[in-house]
Formats: C-alpha cells, sequence, structure tokens
C-alpha cells in the first residue's frame, strides 16, 4: 500500500490561512473578533484530520455571530436596516465612505471596523504571497534566527559575498513590499466594489417587492456579491500584471535567500542545494536510461492501426 | 460612485431588508444550536467513519512512489478488457472512490468492468527532475503492460482525468497500438479555449500563466525544485476566495446540522487538503508548453523526443466535460473532435463543477452510467 499523505504538512498550514482569516472576515462585518482568534488553540486536540481543525472554525463563528448579535440587536431596534448597512459600511475602507450619508450612527463596533479591514488586508498579503511563493514573514524570521546565527558563529558575517548578498536581499525586500502593497490596493478596491454590488443588489430586489428575512441569508448574499467582484478584478490586466508581479518579486527573494544559504553552506562545506539537485538529475538521467534499454525503440512499435480491436490470443508476450 | 449616490442607493437596498430585532436574535440563536450540536457529532467521528478511497483493491506493480491498483472485481466474470484510470497529479486519486455512495470506480466495478488506476504518490525532492514523458513513457506505460500482462489483452481502456487526461492523451498519441479506447474527463486539450469565451471567475490557471513569462516559469521552477502541495492547494482555494472562506464559516452551520452533509464535508475537505508536491520540472512543461504555448492541441508537444500527435489517436474517443467547470473552462475540453484522428468521437456535458462530476448527485447519475455504456459499446 502507499504510505498515506501527512495530514500536517500542506493541510495545515492551508487550515491555519483559513482560520487566520475568519476574525477578519467577520471583523468586515462588524464583529470584534481579534485577529487570529481561535486559529492556534486546539478545539479538539488528538482527533483524526480535519475534526480540529473545522471544530476551531466553527467554534470562532459561533464567537462570531455572538458578537454580531450584540451589536446588531440595538442598532436594528434604533435605526432598522439602516443601520445595519452603516454598520457594514463603515467597516468598508474610506473608499466606500458611506457611513455619512443616510445611515445610523455606526456602534462602538465600528471603530475596530478599519482595523479589522486592515488586518484583512495583511491577511490578504500574506496570503497571495504564499500563492506567489514567496516566504511569509514568519519563514524570513525563521531564516533570519537560522542563518543568520550560523554566520555570526563562523565569522562569515564580514565576508564581502556575505554582505553583498545580504544587500541584494533588501533590495528585493523592498520591491516585495512595494509588490504586496499594490496587490493589497487592488483587493482593497474589489471588497468595496463587492460592498456596491451588494447595495445594488439589495436595491434591486427592493424594486421587485422582494425581501431577506435572513440575517445569515444576506451574509451569504454578501459573500457572493464579493466573490464577483473579487474575480473581476483580480482577473483584470491589471489584477492578473499584479498578481504576476507579486509573484516575481516573491521568487526573486527567495532566490536571494537561497543565494546566502548556499554562501554559508559553501563556506562550511555542507552540501548545498545545487548539489543535491545535481545528485538527483543525474540519477533521474540514469533511470531514463534504464528504461530506455528496457523499452523497445519507438521505431519498432508498430504502427497504429485505425480499426484494429481484435483481442491478441494468449496475451502479450513478456 | 460617490458617496451621495451610494447613501441613495443604500436607503433603497435598505428596504430590502426585513430582518428585525427578534428575527436575528431567534436565527443566531438556531445557529449557535446547530453548531453545538454539530461539534458534538464532530467529537463522536472516528477516523474509520472519515476514511476516502475504501473500494477493496490490491496492489499489482509499484516503482518509485508510484503504485498500480486493481480493485477487486464485484462479479464472477468481469468485462475482458480492464478500464485504467489515470488522474491528475494536483490532487490525490482518491477523488475517483471519496465515499461508497459517491464513487465513480464502485460504479464501473458494480457495470462488470475490471478496473485499475495509478496512485502517483508522493513526489519527494529527488523526485524534482520528472518530466511528463517520465510519466508517460515511463510509469503509466509500465501500468499499461502490467495490466496487458495480467488481463491478456493487446489493447485495454484509458481512462484520464483531468492533467491526468492529458497524460493520458499523449500516451495514445505515442504508444496507439496499446489502447482500445480512450475517455478523457474534466481534461483541458486547447489551452486557449478560453480566449475566446472568457468567463468571470473561470480559467484562473489559463490567465495566470499567460500572465507570466516564460522566464518567469523558469524562475519559479528553479526557485522552488518542486512546486510545494500547499501552494499548489491554496492556488486552487485562491480561485474562489471569498466563497471557501463562507464555506469555513457561515455554510458550515446548515452542514453541522445534519449528519450525512457533515461527513460528506469532511471526507471532501480530507481529499482537498491532501495535496503532493508537483515535480518541477512537470510544472515548467505544464505551464510553458501548455498553458502558455498551447502545444498539445497544436500538435507540437516532444515528449522524449517524439512528437505527440493526437491524429495518432484513432481509437474510440468519449471527451467529458462539466458544464460549470471553472478550473478548466469548458472551452478548453470541448470541441475537440477534429484535433483527433478517430473517426468515433462522442462527446458528453454533465452538470456541475470540476470536482462535482465525481462526486456531485446529478452528475454520479450520468458519469459512471455513461462511461459504462460507452466502453461496454465498444470493447465487445
Amino acid at each position: 500500500m502507499s504510505a498515506p499523505s501527512d495530514p500536517h504538512s500542506g493541510a495545515d498550514s492551508i487550515y491555519a490561512t483559513w482560520l487566520g482569516l475568519i476574525p477578519q472576515f467577520f471583523g468586515q462585518l462588524g464583529a470584534t473578533m481579534p485577529a487570529g482568534a481561535g486559529a492556534g488553540a486546539a478545539a479538539m486536540p488528538g482527533l483524526a484530520f480535519p475534526l480540529d481543525q473545522v471544530a476551531r472554525a466553527a467554534t470562532m463563528t459561533q464567537a462570531a455571530l455572538q458578537d454580531m448579535a450584540t451589536v446588531y440587536a440595538p442598532m436594528l431596534q434604533a435605526a432598522g436596516a439602516s443601520g445595519l448597512l452603516g454598520q457594514w459600511a463603515a467597516a468598508m475602507p474610506a473608499a466606500v465612505g458611506m457611513g455619512s450619508g443616510g445611515a445610523a450612527s455606526p456602534s462602538s463596533a465600528s471603530t475596530a471596523a478599519p482595523l479589522a479591514f486592515q488586518a484583512l488586508q495583511q491577511a490578504w498579503i500574506d496570503f497571495g504571497s504564499q500563492l506567489a511563493g514567496s516566504l511569509t514573514r514568519f519563514d524570513s524570521t525563521a531564516f533570519d534566527r537560522t542563518f543568520g546565527a550560523l554566520s555570526d558563529a563562523f565569522g562569515l558575517g564580514p565576508l564581502r559575498q556575505f554582505q553583498a548578498a545580504y544587500k541584494d536581499l533588501l533590495a528585493v525586500g523592498i520591491a516585495q513590499a512595494d509588490a504586496r502593497t499594490k496587490y493589497a490596493m487592488l483587493v482593497q478596491g474589489a471588497f468595496a466594489a463587492g460592498f456596491d454590488r451588494l447595495l445594488a443588489r439589495l436595491a434591486d430586489m427592493a424594486g421587485k417587492g422582494e425581501r431577506i428575512v435572513s440575517w445569515l441569508a444576506l451574509l451569504r448574499l454578501w459573500a457572493v456579491c464579493t466573490e464577483e467582484a473579487v474575480h473581476d478584478v483580480l482577473q483584470s490586466e491589471q489584477g492578473l500584471a499584479a498578481t504576476a508581479a507579486l509573484s516575481r518579486a516573491g521568487i526573486a527573494r527567495r532566490r536571494k535567500l537561497q543565494h546566502i544559504a548556499g554562501i554559508v553552506a559553501d563556506a562550511l562545506d555542507m552540501a548545498t542545494r545545487r548539489d543535491l539537485d545535481d545528485a538527483f538529475r543525474e540519477i533521474q538521467e540514469l533511470k531514463r536510461q534504464l528504461r530506455a534499454r528496457q523499452q523497445p525503440a519507438p521505431a519498432q512499435v508498430p504502427a497504429a492501426r485505425p480499426t484494429a480491436n481484435r483481442r491478441r490470443k494468449g496475451g502479450p508476450k513478456r | 460612485m460617490n458617496s451621495a449616490e451610494r447613501a441613495m442607493l443604500a436607503a433603497r437596498a435598505a428596504s430590502a431588508l426585513a430582518i428585525t430585532p427578534a428575527s436575528l436574535a431567534s436565527e443566531l440563536q438556531s445557529a449557535q444550536k446547530k453548531i453545538q450540536r454539530g461539534l458534538k457529532r464532530l467529537e463522536a467521528l472516528s477516523e474509520d467513519d472519515l476514511a476516502i478511497a475504501t473500494v477493496p483493491r490490491e496492489e499489482v506493480w509499484r516503482e518509485d512512489m508510484v503504485r498500480l491498483y486493481r480493485c477487486r472485481p464485484v462479479v464472477a466474470r468481469p468485462h475482458p478488457v480492464p478500464i485504467l484510470i489515470t488522474y491528475a497529479l494536483v490532487g490525490r486519486f482518491q477523488m475517483i472512490d471519496l465515499e461508497a455512495d459517491r464513487s465513480l470506480v464502485r460504479k464501473l466495478l458494480a457495470q462488470g468492468f475490471d478496473v485499475y488506476f495509478i496512485d502517483w504518490g508522493l513526489p519527494s525532492r529527488a523526485q524534482r527532475w520528472l518530466t511528463i514523458d517520465d510519466y508517460v513513457s515511463g510509469y503509466l506505460d509500465r501500468c499499461v503492460e502490467v495490466i496487458r500482462a495480467a488481463s491478456g489483452e493487446e489493447k485495454i481502456n484509458l481512462l484520464g482525468i483531468c492533467q491526468g487526461g492529458v497524460f493520458t492523451a499523449c500516451y495514445a498519441a505515442l504508444f496507439p497500438q496499446k489502447v482500445r479506447n480512450v475517455a478523457f474527463t474534466v481534461t483541458p486539450l486547447d489551452f486557449h479555449g478560453d480566449k475566446a469565451e472568457p468567463q468571470s471567475g473561470a480559467g484562473y490557471m489559463n490567465l495566470w500563466a499567460r500572465a507570466l513569462s516564460a522566464e518567469d516559469i523558469d524562475d519559479l521552477v528553479d526557485a522552488y525544485g518542486s512546486a510545494p502541495g500547499s501552494m499548489v492547494g491554496m492556488a486552487f482555494l485562491m480561485m474562489n476566495p471569498v466563497s471557501n472562506l463562507a464555506k469555513y464559516t457561515i455554510d458550515l452551520i446548515d452542514v453541522f446540522d445534519d449528519e450525512a452533509k457533515l461527513l460528506n464535508f469532511l471526507r471532501m475537505e480530507r481529499w482537498i487538503a491532501d495535496r503532493p508536491d508537483h515535480p518541477g520540472e512537470v510544472v515548467r512543461q505544464w505551464f510553458k508548453d501548455l498553458y502558455q504555448d498551447n502545444k498539445l492541441i497544436r500538435n507540437e508537444l516532444v515528449l522524449g523526443g517524439r512528437m505527440v500527435d493526437l491524429r495518432n489517436i484513432t481509437m474510440p474517443v468519449l471527451n467529458i466535460y462539466a458544464t460549470g467547470d471553472t478550473v478548466i473552462p469548458v472551452s478548453c475540453s470541448k470541441g475537440a473532435s477534429r484535433h483527433f484522428g478517430s473517426a468515433d468521437y462522442t462527446e458528453l456535458a454533465v452538470p456541475g463543477g470540476h470536482i462535482g462530476t465525481f462526486v456531485g448527485g446529478k452528475a454520479q447519475k450520468i458519469l459512471g452510467p455513461s462511461l459504462a455504456d460507452w466502453f461496454r459499446a465498444r470493447s465487445g
């Protein structure tokens, strides 16, 4: 039997991303969950994957709903549906700017909303960076600790080569920050556009005499509208260019980090990434040669017969 | 839209909302109860409850990380021409047998077929140099040889899924003398098909790939070696980021309230999260030769020094696409008849999305029976 996948390798990191985004997701809607709330603590430790992760997501959802109920009930009481939409508008980036027009004053939760959006923005940046193949802040810190300490311990810091490489790393780090900012601006615009789309959809429904009576249905409609806006923005020429730029910046930074790691490894006479790759490439080439010896040459394979579907007696000779 | 316009729109929008403090409290109380019940359900579940791909099978061949399995036939005398199912590298084969009642494999077995499938396994760093040719002319060909020997059939039936469909197409073009019939499901054949019919929310991979240069792809592969499974998984999830967040939050509420739905959800999550690393050289070819240069449909793809000419696919072809597929846009799959050498080409649309083809209720009723009928009619 094949070895089962290790669910704690890639799967955990994907779930960690989602769990980290949940407070920001609800923060958009005015819930005041602190960023990262519940993401780290195991709800059902020791259970089969992904029970614990799903339990954590549900627990965070439960807390967010409770918080929203606390915030929204008095708002609905005082200002009706306009108050509700005003709360959401306050949670949107400033570009949306609906809070001053027609809507009721946002509740105390609204003061946390812009912060929630900033947190969402940062989460999106990290999210996009993972997609693009760059290192997250955590990875960078781990790298600095490992190789920074190593270089110090072995007196490599002053080496001209190492210093030059580190300078290059700083330069690509700046370029990466620029790419991240541009990407985040686009995402911010997409969320604002998604809210406008929700308003338009609701106004259209109102015109047809349709009503939404369920809070959760409203949340789902918001998600649909926002998703559509995100698609439009990220699939636009500008969105694709920003994603590509983010990808290039992440790759450039990773290669600079690898270069530094290579300098350290060379100095310590340790196998480098290139050494390993060369060895693996050679092994693969040898396997190909072996396969070629075991198979008949392509020219010896009989040509295809368009209607040949006859069964061969006794099966193929081996 | 300026703030005054938005305020007017909001005022109109607000009249569509009939949510009251009482209805809000009642709905949230109900949601809390559902979540509590769901959490209790989670606590009671075991590893066995969550197991996927449990069809009885035996390993009949292995090399490196690749395994070939033969599913245990459920009829005394299975159909003599076996079917080999080839899944993609970007996910695991378990999708073809996610649950007992949502299993393409079991449906084919029930129809009396002798079914084999390949598990591509978990490529390690050592496999970063594997190319598409290593998969097609190497592992896949060995699997076909094993099945030919075991069955005594000169030619066998091939069923390729998504990326596995591309491998299968390449194989059928390079080794037509070993293939009786070939079926593709949700397979990208024309990688530029989306250009003619752009669709919001669909074809992200096509767009991302074309937004990068060939040098960007080289840099990506050189920087990473193999593409980490988590990165591949994230790329898929990024295609629908907001609805994925809704899935893990507000949509969980109803899922938690239904035991069957909850089990479906959890098993699917297991599959989604299980992403193998993707060998770097395959990534390079996949993006440069296929997504960027569209060489497959142009008969320009070269594998192991041999040109992949789809016109060599003269055996019967069944091409199945999903009408709601956003990963592989419909326009990248359908309408491929003229590119094959076969005089017997059939196309079939199934409802649902890329994965829904294999697990969706409506698609399940169509996919398995259609494949069985088609193979049976051409394997006598």
